[in-house]
């Protein structure tokens, strides 16, 4: 049964368990100081087996099974499921975490990276990148949080000029 | 929702529409022109965003950050299964 969320604790699990990604969807606009809810956690892992192999490691830890599942039969997740191309959507003991193998088509860890900011030792992808990723998505979900975005990285302009 | 119940200058200071500076930067910019042609009623909205909750979000550390956002959802969450009371 899943506890209440705790991405933080999550992310330095994470990152302690030597598994290379990057934050995206709303928590990484959260870190960055959008006022935003959020109820999962999307990460973009790096497709190396042996990352692959960390995260799993870690996902099976955590007790993950696929949250959409009409059979409701907990299927684990699998080493080849985390090397395509999908996004994966888990419940874990530690609350819901996506893992997605690319934010879009060719745009996976290696795509990113360079446009993600160290918070505290975590890569997180940044307001602007997200932003274009949240326009480009086309969803009323991800255009419904476009001005909170927009706002948030005008006022930090605005703070730092 | 009714407008809050501020005068002009005071509501300018908390809420306002995207600078035109945004419009310059690199990524942002191309994104915000094609909005504006598209779907202009998102630029529109950010005019609605309460600039108090960014700048209190701002002032925290991005753990601070999460820690409220979690606590927020978290108590949502329980009252939603109403475990919440007392």
């Amino acid at each position: 049964m899943a506890t209440d969320k705790a991405d933080d604790v999550v992310l330095r699990e994470l990152a302690a368990a030597g598994i290379e990604f990057v934050v995206v969807g709303g928590t990484a606009a959260v870190l960055q100081g959008a006022p935003v809810f959020t109820e999962d956690l999307d990460i973009v892992h790096r497709r190396t087996p042996e990352n692959v192999e960390r995260l799993l490691a870690w996902l099976v830890a955590r007790g993950a099974y696929h949250r959409y599942d009409l059979s409701n039969r907990k299927l684990p997740p699998t080493r080849e499921q985390l090397l395509g191309t999908g996004q994966l959507n888990f419940e874990t003991t530690l609350g819901k975490i996506d893992t997605l193998c690319e934010l879009g088509p060719g745009e996976g860890y290696e795509q990113i990276l360079g446009d993600a900011i160290d918070i505290g030792g975590i890569p997180v992808l940044g307001l602007e990148r997200l932003i274009a990723v949240k326009a480009r998505a086309n969803r009323p979900k991800d255009r419904a949080t476009l001005p909170v975005l927009i706002a948030t990285l005008d006022e930090r302009s605005r703070r730092s000029r | 929702m009714p407008k809050p119940s501020y005068d002009d200058t005071t509501l300018a200071g908390y809420f306002g529409p995207v600078r035109p500076e945004l419009y310059a930067h690199p990524v942002v910019g191309p994104v915000l022109r094609r909005l504006d042609a598209e779907d202009p009623d998102i630029v529109a909205a950010v005019a609605d965003v309460d600039r108090s909750q960014v700048r209190d979000a701002l002032a925290r550390s991005p753990e601070e950050r999460l820690r409220v956002a979690l606590a927020r959802w978290n108590g949502l969450a329980r009252l939603r299964r109403g475990d919440g009371q007392g």
